[in-house]
């Protein structure tokens, strides 16, 4: 059984040093698409979930968090009344801004005494970040000369307060670079491991129907799953090798931070690597023709470009396309990178995005194992 | 005898069309055998079948001591097959493909260097092992694959067409390989177009729109053909083609046409009743054969045309096929025929 699958792959390894071209542009292309995205890309985002701890929960507080609520750039994911909690939906992702008002808000501004709200923005996306800055100040100049209307008696009014101070807080990101969008440029792996894995593979199986060696290869007593996973492995190596480029001239040339571990990213590349490839040859079984099984791998790599999250940020996104999006290894191995180059943190941040990435893998693994059968239709 | 290839009822269906319609067959071990039938006839689907790679819809049997319907994994084990279209891989070279198929019929370790060294030997290709097999003629790329196909020593090899479009010698030298691997006890299923290459098979089986209509040994057919139709008459003549105009005039006749500097004979079913069961003595029917011989040298010179000789031989494969195929036509002309009253 080994002997079988170290010739298998063995095999694959030499019809791709044969087809020069195709390794030259399974190379080649990715290269390109880095510099090209990293230059070009940037973009706005809008309902950037938002937790809030109002610890003074007075009317005036809650009218500030309507504030938010209202500007249309936020959006209320869930209230919590302990500052660790506050601090541990930002670190988990699961929300992109918090908002902290101190107990004595209500009392200062009556009072007429400078008081100060916290707002901590993850600034992994600048597309949540930039504009999360600058409708917190808005939001600080509007509440403050609403505040000289409403609560300061005539004679006093004049020029607007200063009293209220909305304080962002950038973090992960603090220089917010949009010219040459960190968000994007540290997705392109994810995208590029996609791009290689998927086209090779979905023609892996096919090319031998089209060129006639596939009635020759099941004739044979090699089993089914030698035939995939011999396959599969040398698509695994090269798309491996893909993504160690990526990530090189995102850190050098790009200059994107990587806190993390860069032997986590890279076992977790290969983690993801294993249903992107389940797709492809799922999508082999599928196609009559190579050209039927490129058109469709195209579409694999389009589809969650725009739903995962790869652009535009995944939590603003309308149900439907998220939906579509969760089918998607892209969508749960965005989230890993990013934390792992961004936020530095382990495994235990992310290990629902690595359960996810293993059952679609089995999924997709199974499907094609059922579909592929050992006969000439 | 041992048996290798028992099949009963086998029988493929693609949708409505009736591509193997209820085929049986016994084929013994070490036997050459010869699957014919025209384009389209259902051999390649009977073959591809019988390797495993193709589901029956129906039927039952045995390839090399396992079932067809439950154990197609275990046949493959046992059986070499050598597809009609060149079916190993153009950018692999030589060894390399040999390498490959070797490794995957579980062919490894000491015994296997000298087992790929013997059948590239036997094949004749160990002097350009490192050459693409893209590169290859057509009869060097069959006989690859025909060691592809022999490297686990496979007890039964199948060979669909395996010397279409081949020069004649190359065919030749496949077909002395063919032999060779027979005395060694393979069993060889071969299907071909060929009618001399039928007459080398031990035994044939004539297959016409996916149903079998005659198996056996060649001559034990032949010797049934007479029986039923008579011998051929060989006409040796110039001008030819005037020759078989002024034959196809004459009542006794069935058939006449050209084959190769000779006209071929065959007589209508009067006249074979007439010549070999009016009266079954030996000498009668000499003496009528003679009478029919001299009166087609009669017409043919009260035509103009030259006589050289006219002999009686025996039908041949072809004249077989083509006599059992008219039949079959004939039969299913009439079943349309009662299905649109």
């Amino acid at each position: 059984m080994f002997k079988n699958l170290l010739s298998m792959i063995l095999k694959e390894f030499v019809h791709l040093r044969r087809d020069f071209v195709t390794l030259v542009l399974a190379f080649a292309l990715p290269l390109v698409e880095v510099f090209l995205f990293g230059h070009g890309i940037s973009g706005e985002a809008r309902y950037i979930p938002l937790a809030v701890y109002d610890e003074d929960a007075t009317v005036s507080s809650r009218s500030l968090v309507e504030m938010f609520e209202n500007s249309s750039f936020f959006k209320i994911k869930s209230y919590t009344s302990d500052v660790t909690e506050l601090h541990d939906y930002l670190t988990k992702g699961e929300v992109k801004a918090a908002l902290h008002i101190p107990k004595d808000y209500s009392e200062s501004l009556a009072v007429d005494k400078p008081t100060r709200v916290q707002l901590v923005i993850d600034g992994i996306n600048p597309q949540f970040s930039v504009p999360a800055v600058s409708t917190a100040g808005s939001i600080e100049q509007y509440k403050n000369s609403e505040m000289v209307t409403k609560y300061l008696p005539l004679s006093n009014r004049g020029e607007p307060g200063q009293n209220l101070e909305v304080a962002p807080i950038v973090l992960y990101n603090p220089e917010m670079d949009v010219a040459t969008s960190n968000f994007v440029i540290s997705g392109l792996l994810a995208l590029i491991l996609t791009q290689s894995a998927i086209v090779l593979s979905s023609i892996a199986l096919v090319r031998e129907r089209e060129r006639g060696t596939f009635e020759q290869l099941i004739v044979t007593p090699v089993g089914k799953f030698t035939v995939l996973v011999g396959k599969m492995v040398p698509y695994i190596v090269i798309s491996f090798f893909n993504g160690v480029f990526v990530v090189a001239l995102c850190v050098f040339y790009f200059g994107l931070p990587f806190r993390g571990s860069p032997w986590l990213l890279a076992a977790e590349s290969i983690l993801f690597l294993a249903p992107v490839l389940g797709m492809g040859l799922l999508i082999s079984t599928f196609s009559k023709t190579q050209l039927q099984a490129i058109m469709i791998a195209l579409f694999a790599i389009l589809v969650p470009i725009f739903t995962t999250g790869f652009v535009w940020a995944f939590e603003t996104m309308p149900l439907p396309i998220q939906l579509i999006g969760y089918i998607f290894p892209m969508t749960y191995f965005l989230t890993i990178c990013r934390f792992i180059m961004f936020k530095g943190v382990g495994i235990s941040y992310f290990w629902q995005e690595n359960i996810a990435l293993g059952i679609l893998a089995v999924i997709f693994v199974v499907i094609s194992l059922l579909r592929f059968k050992k006969r000439v239709d | 005898m041992e048996v290798a290839i028992e099949v009963e009822n086998l029988t493929k269906k693609f949708g409505k069309l009736l591509a193997v319609d209820s085929l049986n067959l016994t084929i013994n071990k070490g036997e050459v055998f010869g699957f014919l039938g025209p384009n389209g006839s259902g051999k390649t689907t009977a073959i591809r079948m019988l390797c495993g790679i193709l589901e029956p819809t129906s039927g039952n049997g045995m390839v090399g001591g396992f079932d067809v319907m439950k154990e197609p994994e275990k046949i493959k084990c046992n059986i070499g097959y050598m597809s009609q279209k060149f079916s190993l891989y153009t950018d692999l070279t030589i060894q390399e493909n040999l390498d490959f198929y070797s490794s995957l019929y579980g062919v490894v370790g000491k015994g296997a260097r000298e087992r790929k060294k013997d059948v590239l030997e036997l094949v004749g290709l160990s002097r350009r092992v490192k050459q693409l097999a893209g590169n290859l003629s057509g009869g060097l790329k069959q006989r690859l694959a025909l060691a592809c196909a022999l490297v686990h020593r496979p007890k039964i090899l199948f060979l669909d067409e395996p010397t279409a479009g081949m020069d004649p010698v190359a065919r030749r030298i496949l077909w002395d390989l063919l032999f060779k691997l027979a005395g060694e006890g393979v069993c060889l299923f071969i299907t071909t177009h060929y009618m001399d290459e039928a007459e080398r098979c031990v035994k044939v089986a004539y297959v016409y729109y996916g149903k079998l209509l005659l198996s056996g040994r060649p001559e034990q057919m032949k010797q049934e053909e007479i029986a039923k139709t008579g011998h051929r008459i060989e006409v040796m003549c110039t001008p030819l083609v005037k020759g078989m105009m002024s034959l196809r005039g004459l009542p006794e006749l069935e058939e006449v046409t050209i084959f190769g500097e000779a006209l071929h004979v065959k007589m209508n079913s009067h006249t074979v009743q007439w010549i070999y069961q009016d009266h079954g003595h030996d000498f009668a029917v000499a003496a009528k054969r003679a009478y029919l011989m001299s009166s087609i040298k009669d017409k043919l010179e009260r035509d103009n045309v030259v006589v050289r000789s006219v002999t009686s031989v025996f039908p041949t494969l072809e004249d077989i096929f083509v006599s059992f195929t008219r039949a079959e036509d004939a039969k299913r002309e009439g079943q349309q025929i009662q299905k649109f009253d």
